[in-house]
């Protein structure tokens, strides 16, 4: 019997390898195309438009086409503008600067895909200072900011919602090498290496950030969220408890670089953070959050699917409104 | 047992104490006065003749009066009756109906014995009929016995108590092979399992295609699908009540099967013959002990020898044991147990000369309960049953990847501990009472201290050469959780003269977790008009509460599904439920019933939108949603209980949504939508013909709409504002969440036995079954995919993509048999 068993196991497990998977015909919706409108109107630049139209999920990805004769309005402040297409940039754009506080309404209509509108408001900025900077003993650069709100903003008690990307980085000056061309000779070869920005863990809690084992690591007590660069996107409500963010970037010291087998000697390193600050719309906020999530989808199986914010009525896409600030500060 | 331990136990018990003397003596003064005068109460047991095994929902019927019962989960019955004859007609679900005719001048104790027929023509599915039929205030539920569910074609030729359950109106199975349950619309985790009145958490063998209940070890399963009686709560949609066998108090007997996946026996028999008895049952899945051996083979085959050794394997077991001791007649004590669990392993060692590398992986889950039980008729009106229960289930997993090099004495040790668990300790208490003609009164109370431990994650890596020695460590624990559980019921089930049949009750419980502390009072009706001796209308009403969620992806079982409280942020589940019905009976043809229901559930739960149902360091809280979801449809079931033809048919059309849009906790834009298994037609059909003594064929055939899924249909560039810090390239859109629907399932299975009497063995029989399970070979859905295939076009300088909708079937054709022999 158990003899029997074991065959009629193996014919099984034979069986189970074949024919369990055949194609099989999509039957759901958007067959089709979809209309896809792109905006931004970013604070101090004038109002551009994408238009193209999706992939259907079956087809190859070089179908994807930009929609040159759709016709594209916006209205910024009451006032209503055609948009004319830059072939260069493949984009439709305005002749003006859209500023904090204005109201843009984005209309596209395209003769096979309908008519798609959205509208947002540029975002009163927010700012950022550097309320401390400085190197410890052990070489650790600690970076504080605080928030300051702008007051010129009515006060509607609203959430405000931001994107922060940090690069920290190191330029490593190295002296004049034997191999250098004619051409670079009298200039000094740099390197650049990105350096590990740390943030204490129950910011890095409050921001959202400790949510994947990958990027987790202990270094003692604190067991600070570790990351290279990227963004920290979050709300005020981060702030609620003393408008500040801490940060500290561990700093390699230059003999660490050891170039000797190349017969290079590091001389200078420069430490360089660069910060850009924006003040996003609720908008906008949700779906910057949502693309992140999106594509930070590695184990898809394991995950439940994401639905991408899209603001544009009649069409995919987004009209993406925000201010921004970038300083840069060096060690 | 430390002293905090200690107190928490007194403290339940306590409590327990307190509810349960609160509720007697609320009652006592109805009990007293409720005896009507001139009536005289019969009570006792029903058992099986060769046995003694108590028989559960055996009907008793005094034809004089008119007066009937039912015995409980216990086997015992107590019915008021006026004095003088009385022609009482006894039955049970495949035992010969027994007549007795007395004369009551006092209350009296008596045992009835049952008969078990061959008789075909007397083979019934649904017993219970006085309590679940048309004649009962009961609705939404029925009774299986395990010989019907024994002849229900079997995946792999194991019989399954969930894959039956399956096959009857409003239940449905989410995916392909799974034994996972969805009654009427609710999801996986709001069903009460209970074994001997125990909670078993996890009851998944082999990620869901087995369930845990060995059909070997039980005698008997009722389904609650809505107008829960109140001494049910803690699962909003059904509550699944499996009794295990208590072993035969005279003979020892028993049975061997040889499967086509596992093997099993069982076992039963006195310990101290007519007071002590035993029941014992094992299984296990041998797919380990295949793939080594064909590893090993490969192994052998290899003359130079030198390969690496690979061990791999996956098993499950099971382990039932039940002891009953009878004191007297009066007193009867139980100890249950149970054991399962899931193992895969997976070994390797190089053998290379200079690199040593052995590696380890062991991933293992599984159950235990356990229950001591005792039974005390108080008087020939009032049954207590007292119980002390503790269940676990827990899920490990450790990897070992050792490495060295001899070379240069380099060496690396990583290692990897994940494991979460929920263990339960329970007291109860559970009185039957019935204090005259027209009521039959159950209370009781329990407490139990719930232990929640939702993830524990270490990570330990050792690195050493000849100059370095490097350790790093890293733990992630989400605290253990304890919490305090107590509900106590009240219930009547009342003639209101000979055409108005009511059940009432009322449950109240209380759920205490770290400093929160949330109560609900859980009113239950249920109700039937007689319109005549065959019809009867029924109405149900219950509100439930569940304390407790399991994150679920909802379409595997995977053994990392945790069970978690209700907390400070994450409020209990809620749900009402109506229903109403007609039930007919053709007497000797078969029993009709239509049956509509409506369903409002609140606070479920759903992963928010990308997040993991791995573990992770993330608190589990941020990764749901709450929300609330609503179904209804409509169950017509024809069931024939009668003749050589036996089963039934059954159809529900039914509608399941949700919607999240809680501030914070949106999902699908706020919009309602499916729910994944909202299957809307759901068509079985299964019989069995009994040929003759030696050979039966039972057939089942099942039809269901697709489940649902988010698919990504269409694709687009992101906003280049998003490409400012680095490139997201296209993403996916998928319109309405759940919107794609699989192909509808469906499947025909057959099944064949024989039953031969055994020749070396006196009395027992052989019986060689062979099941083929989808037999025309459906490729049903279980996922569907885009594949990607492509070639280089050499004319056009191109590659050429090919991108095509795939879809995995699970399960195609698959003949099985097995061979038992029963003694």
């Amino acid at each position: 019997m158990i003899k029997h068993s074991t065959t009629a196991i193996l014919i099984l497990a034979a069986a189970l390898s074949v024919s369990c998977e055949n194609d099989i015909e999509y039957k759901g919706d958007g067959g089709g195309h979809m209309m896809v409108v792109n905006a931004s109107s970013i604070a101090g630049t004038p109002v551009s438009v994408e238009v193209t139209r999706s992939r259907f999920f079956l087809d190859s990805p070089s179908n994807r086409q930009i929609l040159y004769d759709a016709d594209v309005t916006i209205v910024h402040n009451g006032e209503q503008r055609t948009l004319s297409y830059d072939p260069e940039q493949e984009l439709f754009m305005d002749s003006e600067i859209v500023r904090e506080g204005d109201s843009v309404t984005v209309i596209v209509s395209h003769s096979n895909y309908g008519k798609a509108t959205a509208n947002d408001m540029v975002p009163y900025p927010s700012s950022i200072t550097v309320e401390d900077s400085h190197v410890s003993s052990d070489s650790l650069w600690t970076v504080c900011l605080s928030i300051n709100r702008n007051h010129s903003e009515p006060d509607n008690g609203l959430t405000h919602y931001y994107r922060l990307n940090l690069n920290a980085f190191a330029n490593i000056i190295l002296s004049l090498q034997s191999d250098d061309t004619a051409e670079y000779e009298n200039e000094p070869d740099t390197i650049s290496y990105w350096l590990d920005i740390r943030i204490p863990r129950p910011t890095a809690i409050k921001l959202g950030m400790a949510s994947n084992f990958d990027y987790i690591e202990d270094f003692g007590d604190a067991g600070d969220y570790v990351f290279s660069s990227g963004n920290l996107l979050f709300t005020d409500e981060l702030f609620s408890d003393g408008d500040r963010l801490e940060f500290i970037i561990p700093m390699p010291h230059a003999e660490e670089y050891d170039y000797s087998y190349w017969g290079w000697n590091p001389d200078i390193v420069d430490y360089i953070c660069n910060i850009t600050f924006e003040t996003l719309t609720e908008q906008s906020y949700r779906y910057i959050k949502s693309v992140e999530e999106y594509d930070s989808n590695d184990f898809a199986i394991f995950q439940e699917p994401i639905t991408i914010m899209g603001n544009f009525n009649g069409a995919l896409g987004n009209l993406f409104s925000s201010s921004s600030q970038t300083i840069s500060i060096r060690q | 047992m430390n002293i905090h331990m200690y107190n928490y136990v007194k403290k339940i018990i306590a409590t327990v104490r307190i509810v349960t003397l609160l509720a007697v003596y609320s009652a006592l003064p109805a009990s007293v006065l409720a005896t009507a005068p001139g009536q005289f109460t019969l009570s006792g047991y029903i058992t099986d003749a060769k046995s003694g095994e108590t028989l559960i929902g055996a009907t008793l019927l005094d034809t004089i009066s008119g007066r009937g019962t039912i015995t409980n989960e216990y086997g015992f019955f107590s019915l008021s009756l006026p004095p003088g004859k009385a022609s009482l007609t006894c039955g049970y679900v495949g035992y010969r109906h027994k007549s007795l005719d007395l004369v009551l001048e006092n209350d009296t104790t008596l045992r009835i014995v049952l008969e078990e027929t061959a008789e075909l023509g007397e083979v019934t599915i649904v017993g219970n009929r006085l309590e679940l039929g048309v004649q009962g205030s009961q609705m939404s539920a029925i009774d299986l016995p395990v010989k019907q569910i024994k002849a229900v074609p079997a995946m792999f030729g194991e019989v399954d108590v969930l894959k039956a359950l399956q096959l009857l109106p409003g239940v449905q199975g989410g995916t392909e092979g799974s034994a996972g349950l969805l009654v009427r619309g609710g999801n996986q985790d709001e069903n009460l399992l209970l074994l001997d009145g125990v909670p078993l958490y996890n009851v998944n063998h082999m990620f869901g295609l087995f369930s845990a209940f060995n059909a070997d070890a039980i005698k008997n399963v009722t389904l609650y699908k809505g107008s829960f009686p109140a001494r049910y709560c803690g699962r909003l949609s059904s509550i699944v009540d499996v009794r295990m066998k208590d072993g035969d108090l005279y003979n020892y007997h028993g049975n061997v099967s040889i499967g086509f996946v596992s093997s099993k026996f069982n076992l039963e028999g006195p310990i101290v013959k007519g007071r002590t008895s035993f029941n014992l049952s094992a299984r296990r899945t041998y797919s380990d002990l295949i793939i080594n051996s064909a590893i090993k083979a490969a192994q052998l085959l290899d003359m130079e020898d030198n390969s690496d050794r690979i061990g791999m394997g996956y098993y499950f077991y099971d382990l039932n044991l039940k002891l009953t001791h009878m004191f007297s007649d009066n007193d009867r004590l139980y100890v249950s147990w149970y054991n399962g669990d899931d193992d895969i392993f997976f070994r390797y060692r190089t053998k290379d000369t200079y690199i040593k590398e052995k590696d380890r992986l062991g991933w293992k889950w599984g159950n235990t309960v356990a229950a001591v039980r005792w039974n005390h008729v108080m008087n020939s009106r009032l049954f207590m049953d007292l119980s002390g229960n503790y269940t676990q289930y827990r899920h490990r997993m450790k990897l070992e990847v050792d490495s060295r090099d001899t070379r240069n004495n380099e060496s690396s040790y990583d290692r990897l501990n994940m494991n979460s668990g929920i263990f339960d300790w329970t007291l109860r208490s559970d009185f039957h009472w019935s204090p005259g003609p027209d009521h039959e009164i159950r209370f009781g109370a329990y407490g139990t201290r719930h232990l929640f431990r939702p993830d524990v994650l270490a990570v330990r890596e050792d690195y050493s050469d000849t100059d370095t020695i490097w350790h790093n460590s890293l733990e992630v624990s989400q605290k253990d959780t304890h919490a305090n559980e107590v509900q106590a019921y009240f219930e009547d089930n009342m003639s209101l003269g000979n055409v108005v049949k009511v059940n009432a009750g009322l449950s109240y419980s209380m759920f205490n977790v770290n400093s929160r502390t949330y109560h609900s009072l859980e009113p239950r009706l249920s109700g039937r008009v007689l319109l005549n001796d065959r019809l009867s209308l029924k109405a149900g009403y219950a509100y439930m509460t569940q304390y407790i969620h399991l994150l679920s992806n909802n379409s595997i079982s995977l053994p990392t599904d945790l069970w978690v409280p209700a907390t400070d942020r994450i409020a209990p589940e809620h749900s009402h439920q109506f229903a109403t019905g007609v039930f007919y009976n053709l007497p000797q043809i078969a029993d009709f019933s239509v049956e509509g229901y409506y369903k409002i559930m609140d606070n479920l739960l759903e992963y928010r939108e990308g997040a993991s149902y791995l573990a992770g360091t993330t608190d589990w809280q941020n990764k749901v949603v709450m929300g609330r979801g609503w179904s209804y449809g409509i169950e017509f079931l024809v069931q024939r209980s009668f003749g050589r033809l036996d089963g039934w048919v059954s159809y529900t059309w039914g509608h399941s949504r949700r919607q999240f849009d809680r501030p914070g906790m949106e999902l699908n834009g706020s919009k309602a939508f499916d729910a994944k298994y909202d299957r809307r037609h759901d068509f079985k059909i299964t019989g069995n013909y009994h040929f003759t003594d030696h050979f039966d064929l039972s057939a089942t055939w099942m039809y269901e709409t697709g489940a649902c899924s988010s698919l990504y249909s269409q694709f687009y560039e992101a906003n280049p504002v998003t490409d400012k810090y680095y490139y997201i390239g296209e993403l996916g859109w998928y319109g309405e969440r759940n919107s794609y629907r699989l192909n509808p399932y469906h499947r025909l299975d057959l099944s064949m036995n024989w039953h031969r009497p055994a020749k070396l063995i006196e009395g027992g029989t052989h019986t060689f079954n062979i099941s083929v399970f989808n037999v025309y070979n459906r490729m049903n859905p279980f996922l569907v995919y885009v594949y990607e295939d492509g070639y280089y076009d050499v004319a056009s300088d191109n590659y050429v993509e090919n991108r095509t909708l795939r879809q995995l079937t699970l399960f195609p054709i698959l003949p099985t048999f097995s061979f038992s022999l029963s003694f």
